[in-house]
């Protein structure tokens, strides 16, 4: 019985000189800042705190988006930016010299442009089903009074795995000796080549990138289903609103903003597939079914017989622009949606 | 016009019963309000009403029709929420027909309808608006109207003022009133705000932890509190209550003691006591009077521990004897007094209520 009492006082007390190792230490910093703001004032100390993060970024971000900027007008396979000569917009050229952009074929690079193809219909349909299946499974785990949140857990383990992980299992799962084969052999006395064939390899990935992915979507759904005031669904069905009117009317429109989010957010994740889908289809088989824009990027720079930094980098800021549009989109759609 | 009975009425979560029988007659037509203190129960009975909380037993009908099993829209109500519960994509004109369209109606008969509403409570100048670029007043009567259109059976108004400031209350107040007045439709009202039911309602249901302490007009409450519960929640400042014992009963009254109020008599016949029985007095703070007692009147002495002046009235709060209760007296206009000074207090034992010490009740034959 006495525990509690002698505990409590000891935590108090440790609390208290946490508290005033804190005090310590603000009070050397308080100097200098104090210092410093007297010889900056008081409208510039605020850049001085967000400098220290400033500097990262620019390391980390910045000047590899500059560089990648500056290579793209370069050519040559020498690494080192100064080796290398200025083409102007030689590359761009290249990239975009097509017959019909509709026909990789015709173009110059046949492989950017059949990446490209790729990479659109593999956006299209990963960000429809991804979205369809999050909205779905949001739906109904925002109508589950018990177990809520084991399903939400099970849904959102696979984004906790590496992608690299992702496609290894799948590729097990699909491979000609794998487990679905196996059950497919044994009840059904036949076997698919899943991943040599183009249009099952094709949906197997986007059907693990819906799989990867949709756990995390789903729970920002969620979150916008469990932000609808519920007085409002009372209000609905007071006024005789039918069910299917409720999520039409609804349901819907407030979550507009969250599936305004999900689908730009998709968007640009689609656009940048790469890892689980080159693991999945061993390096984007069969042929170039499975190649999409980054890998082509990664190939084409990294590549021991290719090299061709100049021709990546233009790729990756077409790319780059591409995305810019797409999340330039979503921020006028989400201000034209607001509520 | 729709007259509501409710019969031994009682609602369970699991094991745990919130409503515990509860028998109310709404006539048809008339204004009721379900008052009480939070978690009494009353907003649970108001949405038992709406069909949106079922019914765990009992049997509610609306005039002869059982509804017990009915949804919201069978029923024929309409309800305002204490969030106003708009539809915050919606423009006004759409928020008030969107449960018109539920019901197939004709475009040209929706359009009257709005238009018909949003002229009575002045927001027909907002149409074209979003709620988010509306007042909490203007909110409201958004709210409002978007249960006029239905031409419901039922009015049901779930703390509507409660979100707004108080000058707004009291016009919204105002405007209910006269809505009732105009449409003539059944409403029940939940409140906590006792204000809000003493004028606005014609009958009031007070609710304590799920159970029905008392119903009666809003002066039949204040009057005559059937218990101690009523007492201390019908009134604003809250009933003073001292304890007392029985002298003695006869023709003239019950002969009272009290260590706060001396000694006197209670001028009524039929209390239901014997002597040597503990009791509750009860007085309202405006059934006092500062000053010494005189004849026919009996008092006591206060030390002044409060003054709160209104400019109209004062309410001086002060200790009398041992008691841990404050004793209010309500003065008329403006007053003055030191803290610490001593006041004697002074009343008409005619106005005294008595209440068994034992189970609260009321000794002087309220009405349940």
């Amino acid at each position: 019985m006495t525990a509690p009492a002698s505990v409590a006082p000891a935590i108090v007390a440790r609390g208290e000189r946490i508290g005033d190792g804190l005090d310590a230490v603000m009070r050397v910093v308080e100097v200098p800042m104090a210092a410093l703001q007297r010889l900056l004032g008081a409208a510039r100390m605020p850049y001085v705190f967000i400098l220290p993060n400033m500097l990262l970024f620019t390391v980390f971000v910045f000047v590899p988006v500059g560089l990648a900027i500056a290579y793209a007008f370069t050519g040559g396979t020498n690494l080192l930016i100064w080796d290398r000569p200025f083409v102007g917009l030689e590359n761009f050229r290249a990239l975009l010299d097509c017959g019909s952009y509709l026909e990789p074929s015709t173009c110059r690079y046949n492989l950017f442009w059949t990446a490209v193809h790729n990479t659109w219909w593999y956006t299209l349909l990963n960000t429809l089903g991804t979205l369809f299946f999050a909205l779905v499974t949001a739906l109904v785990l925002n109508r589950l009074t018990r177990g809520r949140g084991f399903f939400r857990a099970v849904f959102f383990y696979p984004v906790l795995l590496s992608p690299v992980v992702v496609g290894l299992i799948w590729q097990w799962f699909l491979a000609r000796e794998g487990l679905l084969n196996g059950f497919l052999t044994d009840w059904f006395d036949t076997r698919i080549i899943f991943l040599l064939e183009v249009g099952w390899s094709r949906a197997w990935v986007v059907y693990v990138s819906i799989w990867f992915h949709m756990g995390f979507f789903m729970l920002i759904i969620l979150a916008g289903l469990q932000a609808i005031p519920r007085d409002i669904y009372e209000a609905a069905e007071i006024d005789g609103t039918s069910q299917w009117r409720q999520f039409w009317c609804l349901t819907l429109p407030l979550l507009l903003p969250n599936l305004l989010v999900v689908t730009v957010l998709l968007l640009i994740r689609s656009v940048q597939v790469f890892d689980e889908a080159w693991v999945l289809t061993n390096g984007g088989g069969p042929g170039t079914a499975n190649t999409f824009i980054v890998q082509f990027i990664y190939q084409t720079a990294f590549s021991p017989d290719l090299r061709l930094y100049g021709l990546a980098s233009a790729a990756s800021v077409l790319m780059g622009i591409a995305l810019l549009v797409l999340t330039l989109s979503q921020l006028w759609l989400a201000k034209k949606a607001e509520v | 016009m729709t007259a509501i009975s409710m019969k031994d009425l009682r609602k369970s979560y699991g094991s745990l019963e919130v409503i515990h029988g509860i028998d109310i007659d709404v006539g048809s037509g008339e204004f009721v309000a379900l008052v009480g203190p939070s978690g009494c129960g009353k907003s649970t009975l108001l949405r038992m009403i709406s069909g949106l909380e079922p019914i765990s037993a009992g049997q509610m009908n609306f005039d002869d029709q059982r509804v017990n099993d009915l949804s919201p829209a069978q029923r024929q109500i309409a309800m305002v929420f204490q969030s106003y519960a708009l539809y915050p994509h919606m423009s006004v004109r759409k928020n008030l027909s969107f449960g018109l369209e539920n019901l197939r109606m004709d475009r040209a008969e929706i359009n009257r309808r709005v238009d018909a509403a949003a002229k009575m409570l002045a927001i027909d100048g907002y149409l074209d608006r979003r709620p988010k670029a509306l007042s909490g007043g203007q909110r409201q009567r958004v709210a409002i109207g978007r249960a006029i259109v239905r031409q419901p059976r039922v009015f049901l108004f779930d703390e509507p003022l409660s979100n707004l400031d108080a000058k707004l209350r009291v016009q919204t107040r105002s405007e209910i009133t006269k809505l009732h007045k105009q449409l003539k439709t059944t409403m029940i009202y939940v409140t906590h705000d006792q204000v809000e039911a003493m004028t606005m309602a014609q009958k009031i249901v007070v609710l304590n932890k799920g159970k029905v302490e008392q119903i009666g007009r809003p002066l039949d409450l204040f009057e005559r509190p059937a218990n101690l519960f009523v007492a201390g929640f019908i009134g604003s400042p809250r009933m003073n209550l001292y304890p007392g014992k029985v002298v003695s009963t006869g023709s003239e009254g019950v002969t009272l003691d009290s260590a706060q109020l001396g000694r006197f008599v209670v001028p009524a016949a039929g209390i239901d006591v014997q002597s040597g029985n503990d009791v509750t007095i009860g007085l309202r703070p405006s059934h006092l009077r500062l000053g010494s007692a005189e004849a026919g009147s009996s008092g006591g002495a206060m030390t002044v521990e409060q003054v709160e002046s209104m400019g109209h009235e004062t309410f001086v709060y002060g200790r009398t004897g041992q008691s841990d209760e404050l004793t209010i007296v309500h003065v008329p206009g403006h007053f003055e007094a030191e803290t610490g000074s001593s006041l004697a207090f002074t009343f008409d034992p005619a106005f005294a209520h008595l209440f068994s010490s034992v189970d609260g009740r009321s000794l002087k034959g309220a009405r349940i």
